[in-house]
């Protein structure tokens, strides 16, 4: 027998290799007619033909192992790869049935699924191979500027820090605004979401409206993010490998000042400090200045450039009013010529670095009717663009389909997560690099003496600090779930299924002997270790009813349950401390019943009503169940007969309200809890944390819906529109409670919130063609917020934003900057009455600034020509406000003698100068944050860009028989056009001491973050 | 069937695993149910020190025994900017007590009124369980002590927020007493404040009832132990001007095993007890009031040294030891108390002060002076010495046996200062000026001066340079604010208004 094949083979190659043949054959159309006019196109050669009005072609080829294109208008592409036939009969499948193939695609809900064109919630989907090639670390990050209505902000470029994420606006005050993750049916208590391999996720579902998270219930008010890991497969074993190189770079350096410019900071400082702690004690108001045998009548400018180059050894001051007072001579500190004979240091290049990363990944796909698998394993290192952070990851997974009978089937999924992180010390830190930034450009320092500055030397170098520390938190994560499903009847399915989500993080800081920290306790340094487990179990189980009525009506019905338990637990150790401390776990559960009841009256109309019955240990027993209903209904009018607008294919309008829920941050706060707070001496303690209020209660949020899908001109353009408004009652908020219970605040519902918004989807197939085509996505969503009422406070303020009634959320909230006065140089602010006052204190706090952005989006475009294929993607955020706290040091008219950025130079030097940057003035050492620092924060980014190769058959064939190949560069980042003075205006500090209503107030912070990086990078893919 | 299968799973499901399916706990949380353990009792009595030892715990907590205490009434004691100035920008809310203009919503009052009813509370839980400990003698223990916090607090909130104890202010409103914990929004009662009479009357009983249940007890000195108990009581005798009971408490704190350090300034700024200590709140490295980092506690406001405080202290140095400066200490170069190192530099840290030195020079802003009470975070802090003990028993029997009587326990602290004894050949009329400088001078920064213009003032007691010592500060030429002025006096915060109107009519 295996002679036999021998023989064909043989033959076959023998008929290759020396014939000259003629393919022939036909054309159609999915209907089977003959298609007239379709192209013909032998790849990489320029040999082309048409197929005449019977569908007939034929063309001459060279070896009979070529790839034929063929192409025809309003059809679906096709590649063909010969394997030497000579007859050849093909039919082409019309673009319009595509796009109806992809609307009847399921969209999955986590429970259950729908059809795409029964669509009645708003949902976004992203497909697998949406994307990007570009080594994200987080899925987060993946969805920037792509989904409508998801605004997606990066707290830092720093590696293995989180990204923020608001479906909708944020919904809450007090407790988390970061949607529900699920994964593979698990709501995640860990934040592994952002550590699973992106080549492993199948597909995402966003779910936004309530409509589609009514059946999420309690926790889905700030919407529900599903993601659908990849699946077993059938047929034979394929097998993909991908590798990917990339460089990083900061975007930007800033513009501070240099060596010399430092130099005649520090020579200012000195002298203004002479003026202004001695001279102005004894009435030295008008002066002259006499150095170097030269007489100088104003600490200008001129005066300190001409002063700085000769170098003075000592300045004495002569008053010009009582000329009897006598001259006071001051020597000018020994470091002041220190610092002028240093090399100076540029701070930027000594913190940053070019991060180079890796990411490789095999996976495995097959399978056989029984048994489908799916396995993978990949590995991605990345070094970060400041010195020592850097982050590795290893993720493995398996996945199963087993059809155990007729009936029975099973599904199991895992997802192992190892990563380890190279951490940096917080922002604020002073040890964090970039910290760096302010330290005197004249300054220098030397390595052998544990990188100590040469002039400041008790100021913290960064250099020392991340030398001599090492900082890595690991994680050792499962995210796996098993299910089962059982067809009860042809009508009746019932889905079984238990998850879990396992997480483990181990962090160790070592701060060595030579580090300001570690300097406390003898020689062995300061070693602080802490460790997280997280421990949630899901199980649920549910009734799939589904029937189809003689009169083309379909109803769907689903009825389940489920049971979620999960449980954190903490541990923290610091080589300082005596014993190990103890830190509050965290523990809940949820027990749920659910239903959606769909039902589809012909091609027209379709309507669903859902809810949800959640019983959450987070309530007291009396108050522990809520029920959150939904309704809505879609008009597909451009099925109705009466619809007749030719170049209109789709029309359908929707509209959706229902009640969906949030729970509070702390798992036990209807009851008075007790916390084992720092020791006493070395003694244990417990202290009462909070006043129990039974009444707790869910906060509820509201929201309509109303929906627009739209197709034009054969399928061409499509799109959607959603208008909502979200309403959000019970807020839980902090109430003053009388001093005398020894509390501040307890919590209870009693704010009110609204968001309102629109998002717009709109997709565009330019140019399709046998060897070109090109299409674009664009969206743009905005919204709203607003705080309707915050109970019996009037305000909250958190660092410089705040809550205020009638505001959005997070306004900055400070004083107004509003110039210098020209005769003293002193910063003036808005005194709230009309006029101007100089004393920081008394100028009232305003509101400066919104940190929400007015609108956001993104625009892709992607272009195929011939194996090529290129694409690029542009994200924008406009009309945001951004703090530039850093701004508070590196740009405060020299305040403590730091560094400082340029712009500094023009600060205020002598009467009658006219500037906006106020006078050196070196009795502050603490910085007043005003609206000085206010920036406008829009941006537009060529986040990025991709170009393919994909490797032609005619080469792949001659490769042993590859399936696929593709190689291409791309980068990240590359450009940004924003006014931002900052490094990247995609920023938003917080301080994780603040608590969650301090991380939900404060927003828009840019505190010496780290920028995102460029990255510039190239890989290959391959299928075997 | 199909009815039944959805009716056999929601009712398995849901109904019936319900209770134990939604019972769950944290690790390290306790739920209200905390008084289960004899451990806890003690964990909790512990969270009590935290509180009242001002240990930090968060901005809003007041810092209590562990610093605001002592802050407080040094500023509230001196005249503006005179002996001391105080640096607004470094911490502008203690500038309202050297202003003796206190705003009602002044962040420093707001914190220590909550944290010292957050430690009543805290008590107020213990003692109303304290039927719950399994333990005989730890019972006795932990009432006697949760007792005695009760009772120190009481008499420092009545003496910071009330009016001078005298028999005209027995019946004028103080501050509320409460002595049941609250533990839910539902318990919130409509208190109103006791009088003067009564909270004095709390204090002392809380106090004795506590000595009987720590006599037994072994004597722990990091602790309250029974001769704390009879420490506060003496102070509280002094603060009535009931002379024979001071006399008769500082007597029994006498019988403890406290001893006068050598020399005054060595009972400052150790990492455990020096000796002379009757009380004491516990540092370390780990658990203090704070640094310059959290910018809290009485080491960040007064040291300069870089890196340990900022300095919003400064000491006219050179009035401190001259005459004519009302209530000045009038220190003589002599004294102990008064020794300024002056070779501190900017890369100077706190191991470079020397173990005598009292004042040392800033070595950033070098023309100002700072003191050197508390300069090390991780130290003990005095609340109560054996120094203080001997001049109230000094005064005590000045006030009851006259000057021979008085004279040996003032001589025990001029003589470790370096001052000469004095002889009994002095009028009563002259020791008491020497001990009212004394006063000012041993127990300077320690926060007691305030009370004791106060008394002084109100049971009528006058020093030789007559009015001018009573001169708190001078408003104009001839306008002068008094001891008994209102404005000294912390107001009931602007919060505990607004949540409990009635407490502030």
């Amino acid at each position: 027998m295996r002679q036999f094949y021998l023989f064909v083979l043989l033959s076959l190659l023998w008929q290759a290799s020396f014939a000259q043949s003629v393919l022939s054959g036909t054309i159609l159309d999915q209907e089977g007619q003959p298609l007239a006019g379709a192209t013909i196109k032998v790849d990489g050669s320029d040999k082309a033909t048409l197929t005449d009005d019977s569908g007939y072609f034929s063309i001459e080829l060279e070896d009979g192992y070529e790839t034929l294109i063929i192409s025809a208008e309003g059809f679906q592409r096709q590649t063909i790869y010969l394997t030497g036939q000579s007859v050849l009969k093909l039919s082409l499948v019309s673009r319009s049935q595509v796009v109806k193939d992809e609307a009847a695609r399921d969209v999955n809900f986590g429970i259950g699924s729908q059809s795409k064109d029964e669509l009645t919630s708003s949902v976004s989907s992203v497909d697998a191979s949406q994307v990007s090639p570009a080594p994200l670390i987080n899925l987060e990050q993946a969805n920037q500027g792509v989904t409508a209505g998801l605004f997606v902000q990066n707290s830092s470029g720093t590696l293995g820090q989180p990204t923020q994420v608001r479906i909708r606006g944020g919904s809450s005050l007090s407790s988390s605004n970061q949607p529900l993750y699920v994964v593979d049916g698990v709501p995640l208590t860990s934040q592994n979401q952002s550590n699973i391999n992106p080549s492993n996720i199948q597909s995402i579902e966003i779910l936004k409206d309530a409509s589609a998270t009514a059946i999420y219930g309690t926790r889905a008010a700030n919407g529900v993010i599903i993601i659908t890991t990849k699946d077993g497969g059938s047929g034979k074993l394929q097998v993909n490998l991908d590798y990917q190189f990339g460089i990083s770079e900061t975007p930007k350096k800033l513009d501070v000042q240099g060596g010399q410019e430092n130099l005649l900071q520090t020579f200012e400082f000195i002298l203004r400090g002479f003026e202004d702690f001695v001279l102005n004690d004894r009435g030295f108001e008008e002066i002259d200045i006499l150095a170097n045998n030269q007489v100088f009548d104003n600490i200008d400018r001129s005066t300190l450039e001409s002063l700085y180059l000769s170098g003075v050894e000592d300045v004495t001051f002569v008053s010009t009013f009582f000329t009897s007072a006598e001259p006071i001579t001051f020597n000018i500190p020994a470091f002041y010529n220190q610092l002028r004979t240093s090399p100076g240091t540029d701070w930027q290049d000594e913190v940053f670095q070019t991060g180079i990363s890796h990411r490789a990944n095999v996976d495995f796909q097959g399978g056989t009717e029984k048994l489908g698998y799916f396995a993978s394993a990949g590995y991605t290192t990345q070094e970060g663009i400041l010195i020592s952070n850097e982050f590795d990851r290893f993720n493995g997974s398996l996945s199963l389909d087993s059809k155990i009978s007729e009936r029975l089937s099973a599904n199991l999924n895992l997802n192992y997560i190892y990563t380890s992180d190279q951490q940096l010390p917080e922002n604020q830190d002073l040890a964090f690099p970039l910290q760096a930034i302010v330290l005197p450009a004249a300054d220098t320092y030397d390595p052998e003496n544990n990188f100590v500055l040469d002039v400041r030397s008790l100021d913290y170098n960064p250099l020392t600090e991340v030398n001599f520390a090492d900082f890595t938190v690991t994680n050792n994560s499962i995210l796996g779930s098993l299910g089962f499903k059982y067809d009860i009847s042809e009508k009746l399915t019932l889905d079984v299924n238990g998850g879990v989500d396992l997480g483990n993080l181990e962090s160790e800081r070592f701060q060595g002997p030579q580090t300001q920290e570690g300097a406390g306790s003898g020689t062995n340094g300061r070693t602080r270790s802490s460790s997280e487990e997280v421990t949630n179990s899901v199980f649920n189980g549910w009734l799939t009813y589904n029937d189809q009525f003689d009169s083309g009506n379909t109803l769907s019905v689903i009825l389940g349950t489920s049971y979620q338990n999960s449980k954190s637990s903490f541990t923290f150790n610091d080589s300082f401390f005596p014993t190990d401390a103890t830190i509050p776990g965290g523990a809940f559960a949820f027990l749920s019943a659910y239903s959606r009841v769909s039902y589809s009256l012909g091609n027209q109309f379709d309507f669903q009503v859902s809810g949800r019955v959640d019983a959450s240990t987070k309530f007291d027993e009396s108050n522990r169940t809520g029920f959150f209903p939904a309704a809505s209904a879609g008009w597909t009018l451009s099925n109705a007969s009466f619809f007749s607008i030719r170049p209109i294919n789709l029309l359908k309008i929707r509209a959706s309200y229902g009640l969906i829920g949030n729970t509070p941050q702390d798992d036990f706060a209807f009851r008075q809890n007790f916390f084992r707070s720092v020791r006493y001496g070395i003694d244990p303690t417990i202290e009462p944390a909070n006043l129990a209020n039974r009444d707790l209660k869910w906060e509820t949020t509201a929201q309509l819906n109303l929906g627009l899908d739209f197709e034009f001109f054969d399928q061409r353009v499509s799109g959607s529109f959603d208008y909502y408004i979200k309403t959000t009652r019970d807020l839980l908020f902090p109430v003053p409670a009388p001093l005398y219970t020894g509390y501040s605040q307890y919590l209870a519902n009693v704010a009110e919130m609204k968001n309102e918004g629109f998002e717009l989807n709109l997709s565009s197939i330019n140019i399709q063609k046998t060897d070109f085509s090109w299409t674009t996505d664009f969206n743009i969503s905005s919204n709203k917020n607003t705080i309707e009422d915050l109970g019996d406070l009037p305000s909250v303020v958190v660092g410089v934003n705040a809550f205020i009634e009638g505001q959005p959320s997070g306004v900055f909230f400070m004083q107004r900057f509003v110039g210098v006065d020209p005769e003293d140089g002193a910063a003036l602010y808005d005194n709230g009455q009309g006029g101007t006052t100089k004393d920081w204190n008394s100028a009232p706090r305003q509101i400066v600034g919104d940190p929400n952005p007015e609108f956001f989006g993104g625009l892709t475009n992607s272009i195929a020509y011939k194996n090529f294929e290129f694409s690029f993607m542009l994200q924008f955020v406009t009309g945001i406000d951004l703090y530039f706290q850093t701004g508070e040091f590196l740009s405060n008219s020299g305040l403590l003698n730091l560094g400082q950025s340029q712009d500094q130079v023009n600060r205020w030097y002598t009467e009658g100068d006219q500037t906006n940057v106020p006078r050196l003035n070196p009795a502050d050492n603490f910085p007043q944050s005003s609206s000085r620092w206010i920036e406008d924060g829009s941006y537009v980014r060529l986040k990025n860009i991709t170009l393919t190769y994909n490797l032609p058959q005619s080469v792949l064939s001659r490769m042993g028989g590859l399936r696929n190949m593709s190689v291409y560069i791309g980068a990240t980042n590359l450009l940004t056009l924003t006014d931002y003075i900052g490094y990247d205006p995609d920023v938003s500090y917080f301080d994780p001491l603040d608590g969650v209503i301090g991380q939900n107030i404060s927003r828009g912070i840019d505190n010496f973050n780290t920028p995102q990086p460029r990255i510039i990078m190239s890989g290959i893919k391959i299928g075997l | 069937m199909k009815q039944r299968t959805i009716a056999i799973l929601l009712t398995v499901l849901i109904l019936s695993g319900c209770d134990n399916l939604l019972d769950v706990e944290a690790d390290n949380v306790f739920s209200g149910n905390i008084y289960t353990s004899d451990q806890n009792f003690e964990d909790l009595l512990n969270g009590a020190y935290l509180n009242l030892g001002g240990i930090y715990d968060g901005i809003d907590g007041g810092e209590l025994f562990g610093g605001d205490f002592q802050l407080i009434g040094t500023l509230l004691s001196r005249e503006k900017d005179r002996l001391f100035f105080w640096r607004s920008s470094e911490a502008p809310d203690y500038q309202d007590f050297m202003d003796k203009e206190i705003l009602d919503i002044n962040a420093r009052v707001e914190a220590n009124w909550r944290r010292a009813y957050e430690t009543l509370n805290l008590v107020n839980g213990i003692l109303q369980n304290i039927a719950l400990v399994q333990d005989a003698a730890l019972q006795t223990r932990i009432q006697g002590e949760a007792l005695a916090i009760r009772g120190m607090i009481y008499f420092e909130l009545v003496r910071l927020w009330g009016p001078q104890y005298s028999s005209s202010t027995l019946n004028a409103p103080a501050i509320p007493i409460l002595l049941e914990p609250i533990t839910d929004i539902t318990e919130f009662t409509n208190v109103t404040r006791n009088t003067v009479a009564e909270v004095y009357d709390r204090a002392i009983r809380d106090l004795q009832d506590a000595i009987p249940l720590l006599s037994d007890s072994s004597i722990d000195l990091n602790r309250i132990n029974v001769y704390v108990c009879e420490a506060v009581l003496a102070r509280i005798a002094m603060q009535q001007g009931d002379y024979d009971e001071a006399v008769t408490r500082a007597n029994n704190v006498f019988q403890g095993p406290f001893t006068l350090a050598a020399t005054p300034m060595v009972a400052f700024n150790n990492l455990t007890r020096s000796g002379e200590e009757v009380f004491l709140i516990q540092q370390n490295q780990i658990t203090s009031t704070g640094g310059i980092a959290t910018r809290t506690g009485l080491v960040a406001h007064l040291a300069s040294l870089p890196g340990v405080g900022f300095a919003a202290m400064n000491v006219n140095f050179p009035l401190l030891g001259s005459s004519g400066t009302s209530n000045s200490p009038d220190f003589s170069s002599a004294d102990q108390r008064f020794v300024l190192q002056s070779d501190l530099a900017q890369s100077s840290t706190v191991n470079d002060i020397n173990v005598e030195t009292a004042f040392y020079n800033d070595p950033v802003n070098t023309t100002t002076v700072s003191p050197a009470k508390y300069y090390r975070t991780d130290a003990v802090i005095p609340v109560i010495r054996l120094a203080e003990i001997h001049l109230i028993r000094s005064e005590a029997l000045l006030e009851t046996q006259g000057v021979s009587a008085a004279l040996p326990d003032l001589n025990a602290i001029r003589s470790r200062a370096g001052l000469s004894a004095l002889s009994n050949t002095l009028t009563e009329f002259q020791i008491f000026d020497s001990l009212s400088l004394e006063r000012n001078r041993e127990l300077i920064f320690e926060g007691q001066y305030i009370h004791d213009l106060k008394r002084w003032f109100a049971f009528g007691r006058r020093t030789n340079n007559d009015q001018d010592d009573f001169i708190i500060q001078r408003l104009s030429a001839t306008r002068f604010l008094e001891p008994d002025d209102e404005s000294l006096i912390l107001p009931i915060p602007q919060a505990e208004c607004d949540a409990s109107p009635q407490l502030c009519n």
